[in-house]
């Protein structure tokens, strides 16, 4: 991969980072785009076996990212997503001590929550659907993605316990 | 650090703010590090409760703040953190403790699955872990939409966002942009009256 490559490969992400309404997981379907459907960097098995490594590994779920730039090219890779995805956020500060000087700075904080919710609600479905479309297995995926809404619906238990337990069942199913 | 019992009012009555960015570094190190997925909770009982940075009150106003900001929340709100106490240098202590070690450990992982891919048990165990992942993002999206139950206009925007960006694979900036937008004014306007 050229150095500009992997530098288009940032300001992709970083461009991204911006709408992240919701999490960065929102933003799977546009990175699903990016680095499989258009530029063929890696493949979408890859793409979603980095999301099933970050969420496995401790650390927050948006090492995905991560993971996904290392699968890409290595260390370059990896900090390319990485800063990109994080790096917009450091100009926060100084936009919101400006904004809340504002007089109705509730109110606009309030409509932004009210305004942005439904929209990350579609954009997560819209990861769902990327996700649920091209599930490996004709009836072990689709059975393991319906026990693990049932069980993180219906216990307490951590989103570890059924990740764990699908990783060994599928160890030793054919698929 | 010394075990003291930790109450609401006890955390409401007394904060004390971080001694370095140092430190900083290290708290959001080890909450990045004990989060199996949402790291919200245990945000909250280190900031609050243990080290006692922010009072309830300023953790929630901050929380909010985050949430809203363009950015990942859990990014947006390491900055907005670290530089309530140490501008610039804070918020980069903030947000490096939260992602540079478990992003060399996920690498780690990561590079010892690619070593193994091509042991059929290895990709099976991917397939499966990646099966419950998708389970998770599905769990996730259910209890957004619990939130939206009764409120017609939300869920007309969800639905629209969902059109768009899942089944026309619209670019989500330009969801953001013109539905975001939208979808923020109505909001603004229905809570002046």
């Amino acid at each position: 991969m050229s150095t500009a490559d992997l530098f288009a490969l940032f300001l992709h992400f970083l461009s991204l980072s911006v709408f992240a309404t919701g999490g960065a997981m929102a933003l799977a379907s546009d990175m699903h785009r990016y680095v499989v459907d258009d530029h063929a960097y890696i493949t979408h098995t890859q793409f979603v076996n980095s999301i099933a490594l970050a969420q496995a590994a401790p650390g927050p779920n948006i090492l995905f990212v991560t993971v996904m730039g290392w699968q890409i090219a290595a260390l370059p890779g990896a900090l390319a997503t990485t800063l990109g995805i994080a790096m917009p956020a450091l100009i926060f500060p100084f936009v919101i001590s400006r904004l809340s000087r504002m007089q109705q700075f509730d109110r606009l904080l309030k409509a932004l929550q009210r305004g942005l919710g439904p929209v990350a609600l579609g954009l997560m479905a819209s990861t769902s659907f990327l996700l649920v479309r091209q599930v490996p297995g004709a009836w072990i995926g689709p059975a393991m993605i319906a026990a693990t809404v049932l069980v993180l619906s219906y216990t307490r238990l951590p989103p570890l316990v059924p990740i764990a337990v699908a990783g060994a069942i599928g160890a030793f199913v054919p698929w | 650090m010394p075990p003291h019992p930790v109450t609401e009012e006890a955390a409401e009555a007394q904060t004390t703010p971080p001694r370095s960015p140092g430190e900083i570094f290290t708290a959001f190190a080890l909450i990045s590090l004990q989060a199996f997925g949402g790291a919200l909770a245990l945000i909250e009982r280190t900031i609050v409760y243990r080290k006692r940075w922010l009072d309830p009150k300023e953790f929630l106003g901050l929380y909010a703040v985050s949430q809203v900001l363009p950015g990942p929340t859990g990014i947006s709100f390491c900055v907005m953190l670290g530089d309530r106490f140490f501008g610039l240098r804070g918020a980069i202590a903030a947000l490096s403790g939260f992602l540079l070690v478990p992003s060399v450990i996920v690498i780690a992982i990561a590079s010892v699955f690619q070593q193994f891919q091509h042991v059929p048990q290895v990709q099976g165990a991917l397939h499966g872990m990646g099966a419950a992942a998708v389970g998770l993002i599905i769990t996730t999206a259910l209890r957004m939409g619990r939130t939206l139950r009764g409120n017609r206009a939300g869920m007309v925007v969800a639905a629209l966002s969902f059109g768009s960006v899942g089944l026309a694979r619209l670019p989500v900036g330009t969801v953001v942009l013109s539905l975001g937008v939208l979808s923020v004014m109505w909001a603004w306007r229905s809570l002046g009256r």
